[in-house]
């Protein structure tokens, strides 16, 4: 556990509801994330390609979350906006080995922060997932790609993960957590 | 008469033609038609080469990461996966197409790779060769069967069996097997020669192959991207043929008046199928369910491509133009690019609405796409396209895949929120000028007055109108006569001057420039008062023209001096235009300008064929 999660604890937030979106291309992963941040007992490791939607309530760091697991399959790519305006943080999870496709999710993403519906101080995370394949892209070629300092009004974080082990999503949740502690 | 006024109808449609084309070459660069692809990959070093043909995509190992599979011509297939190039394989012959098929419906749906090359198919699962098809052999000729048994014996030297063989081909009446074919190419070379005759010793026992010229695959019931489908292909005996089920064995096979070049498939073998066959000799067959279709398409050119979108037939041909026809064979419309067409894709896409859409790539570079008849999508390369696959690649349903003369391998993908529809582009529907309103004069008083004369005298300028018009059909008449009677009065010729002359058949005389269909043309160069008369004469008929003279006199001839009065013409090979020169030197330039009769006859003939009376122009004062 964090020291933010801790401090959490400590001023008696926990409980706090938190409304999470978790988009991404197809395959960048992030239903084996949401696996990986629900508490050991909860965890399933058979994981599907999500179809439409689905959404899980845990509680995690003294927060309780409702995670949006969202389809990044083409067709369902249009639900995501739906789900931008009751949302407190985002979590974008990019495959960080899927070059080809790098130029699909900053389009998604442009696609996402030129809405209007998305709160204007919405936390963002980015998952550079997948860092443990070869071909793997880290996190500063990631945020070079996508133009990650032309966003200016939300804060952001871009953090390299493996959700196969859960590694490196214990920081980006702190980061999160801490974000959305001082709203 | 009649074909003269023809003939110029023609002239002006062509004229019309070539403005509307230039209107549309105009019109295409006025859309507002950007790049809507975003930029995935590229790979100036990839060092393909490869067509249209044999570049595509598929779900190779069934895991939903959709492989690009490219057969390049030195005889490899190259497997791309995402941005990298996976695997490459070794092929034994080199290939002239690929595609994959789905042969059941049991999951996992993995498809069967096939490529082809020569006369095989030669089909591979998760990249591990399967299978391989070869095409029913025809008869071979006995004459040529035995110049072979000759060789295969020792008594016949390969150079003398290839010339055997050469003298068979040029009686023109059979088609030489295959092998005959490479032992001819091979001619100046006996030791190749040799040498192919004993490698090649095996084939014979296989009798006439064929080989392949074109592969596409036809799904069997659904449209859907993993339905179970078949394999078609064109082969250079004029045959379409559709594999079973499995690939192993020919299911059907329609003959066609010529060899296949393109293959374009739609429908489903259930529910009626649609195959339509861009051919040799430019044209487009049909065949529909089984069956050739009456209704051919004639191009104006050789194809370089066709694609079937929904119901419409598109075709890119060698004459820069790419035209949609529908299933029937009615014409739709014609694009004109501004650049020759190297080859077009369809552009799948998952929403219908979006299936019309076409990529055509051009020699200048360009990669346009058109939805219809509007230009929705324009980008350039650096080095011409000419190998494009369109469709799903990688998790992306829509991306486009070229191949560049330079060997260069680029991946695009179209964007979810792009918008194909023609509308959205703004390049199609009223240009804005119409919304502008017309500055309509106010009326005026003469107007005003114009109009109540209009309507106080109707009958009387009816009448006068209709005697007017009485008049000048007896003014056309009477001249009719006259050219009946004396040949055709031609307009004043100006420099240089065109007018059509046709000589209507001469009747009963036995010669065969009696049946001969004579059009005549004569220019004037010069400005006077030397001139020279350009003949140009061509026979329209199907037969030769023969023994032909020609007279050239001048009305008055106090007043022109013609230095060749008469010549012979000793034939005229039908569709070719012969031009003869006829200097002529007015004698008195300062009496104004007469007129030059010219007479086409025929031998032993006693009504000229054609006379046609040349106004000659006004010449200058000779100082
Ligand atoms: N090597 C590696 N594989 C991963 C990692 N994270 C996820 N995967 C694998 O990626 C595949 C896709 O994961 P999913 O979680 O289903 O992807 P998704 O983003 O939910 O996909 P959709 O639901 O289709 O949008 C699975 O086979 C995972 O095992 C990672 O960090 N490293
Ligand atoms: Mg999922």
């Amino acid at each position: 556990m964090g020291f933010f999660s801790y401090l959490l604890d400590l001023l008696g937030l926990n409980g706090q509801k938190v409304n999470v979106l978790v988009v991404g291309l197809d395959n960048s992963g992030k239903t084996t994330t949401i696996e990986r941040l629900k508490p050991k007992n909860k965890q399933s490791n058979e994981v599907a390609p999500t179809v439409g939607l689905s959404v899980e309530q845990f509680q995690r760091g003294g927060l309780t979350l409702t995670v949006f697991d969202m389809s990044g399959a083409g067709r369902y790519r249009l639900l995501w906006e739906q789900y931008y305006l009751e949302t407190q943080a985002v979590i974008f999870v990019v495959d960080s080995a899927d070059r080809l496709r790098l130029v699909v999710a900053k389009d998604e993403l442009d696609n996402m922060l030129a809405n209007q519906q998305l709160g204007r101080r919405v936390p963002l995370l980015f998952l550079a997932n997948k860092m443990d394949l070869p071909l793997a892209l880290t996190p500063v070629e990631l945020a070079q790609a996508f133009h990650l300092e032309e966003i200016r009004e939300r804060p952001w974080q871009i953090v390299p993960s493996n959700a196969l082990t859960g590694e490196g999503l214990d920081r980006g949740m702190d980061w999160l957590a801490e974000k959305l502690l001082r709203k | 008469m009649a074909s003269a006024q023809l003939r110029s109808d023609q002239d002006s449609s062509s004229g019309h033609d070539s403005a509307t084309k230039r209107g549309a070459k105009a019109s295409s660069g006025r859309g507002t038609a950007k790049q809507l692809w975003l930029d995935a990959w590229a790979d100036p070093v990839a060092g393909l080469n490869a067509f249209t043909n044999c570049i595509h995509t598929c779900n190779l190992y069934g895991d939903g990461d959709w492989r690009l599979v490219v057969a390049d011509a030195d005889k490899k297939i190259k497997v791309w996966k995402g941005t990298a190039k996976a695997s490459e394989h070794a092929l034994v012959e080199a290939p002239v197409a690929i595609t994959s098929f789905i042969t059941d419906s049991t999951a996992p749906r993995v498809p069967t790779l096939a490529v082809a090359a020569g006369p095989h198919v030669y089909m591979f699962r998760s990249l591990r060769p399967f299978y391989k098809f070869t095409l029913p052999a025809g008869d071979v000729s006995p004459a040529e069967d035995a110049v072979w048994k000759q060789v295969e014996a020792g008594k016949l030297e390969a150079a003398a069996a290839a010339q055997q063989l050469q003298h068979l081909q040029d009686k023109g009446s059979l088609q030489l097997t295959a092998r005959s074919q490479q032992l001819l190419a091979l001619a100046g070379d006996p030791q190749a020669q040799q040498q192919f005759a004993a490698d090649s010793s095996g084939q014979a026992a296989a009798g006439n192959l064929s080989c392949i010229t074109c592969m596409d695959a036809v799904r069997q019931a659904k449209d859907e991207l993993d339905a179970v489908s078949r394999l078609v292909l064109g082969t250079e005996d004029c045959r379409v043929l559709i594999l079973n089920a499995a690939g192993t064995a020919v299911d059907k096979a329609i003959t066609l008046p010529a060899v296949p070049a393109f293959l374009a498939t739609t429908g489903e073998l259930d529910e009626g199928y649609r195959i339509t066959v861009a051919a040799r000799d430019g044209r487009l067959y049909n065949i529909k369910s089984g069956a050739l279709s009456r209704s051919v398409i004639q191009l104006d050119s050789q194809p370089v491509g066709v694609v079937r979108a929904g119901r419409q037939i598109v075709v890119g041909t060698m004459a820069d133009a790419l035209h949609c026809y529908t299933g029937k064979g009615a014409k739709q419309y014609t694009l004109y690019m501004p650049a020759s067409i190297l080859t077009l894709q369809l552009l799948p896409a998952a929403a219908a609405r979006q299936s019309k859409c076409v990529v055509v790539a051009l020699a200048n570079g360009e990669v346009r796409v058109y939805n219809d008849k509007a230009l929705v999508s324009l980008h350039s390369s650096s080095s011409p396209v000419m190998g494009l696959c369109a469709g799903r690649y990688a998790r992306e349903d829509c991306s486009l895949i070229s191949v560049t003369a330079t060997g260069a391998l680029d991946i695009k993908i179209m964007p979810r929120t792009a918008n194909l529809e023609a509308a959205a582009v703004g390049s199609s529907g009223p240009p804005p000028e119409q919304d502008v309103p017309l500055d309509v004069p106010k009326k005026t008083r003469l107007y005003v007055e114009q109009t109540q004369r209009e309507r106080a005298q109707a009958v009387d300028m009816h009448r006068v109108f209709q005697r007017d018009l009485a008049k000048m059909r007896l003014a056309t008449a009477h001249a009719f006569v006259k050219v009946l009677t004396d040949g055709q009065e031609i307009a004043p010729a100006l420099r240089p001057s065109r007018a059509w002359q046709k000589a209507s058949a001469a009747d009963g005389a036995a010669s065969h420039a009696a049946a001969a269909n004579l059009s005549m043309n004569v220019s004037i160069q010069g400005l006077g008062p030397r001139f020279r008369l350009l003949l140009n004469l061509s026979n329209e008929g199907q037969e030769l023209a023969t023994d032909l003279r020609v007279l050239v006199q001048a009305e008055d001839e106090a007043m022109y001096q013609v230095h060749t009065p008469h010549f012979a013409v000793p034939a005229l090979v039908p569709l070719l235009q012969y031009t003869y020169k006829v200097d002529a030197t007015c004698l008195q330039p300062a009496l104004g300008a007469g007129a030059v009769r010219v007479i086409v006859v025929g031998r032993a003939q006693q009504s000229p064929l054609m006379t046609a009376l040349v106004k000659m122009p006004v010449s200058e004062l000779d100082e």
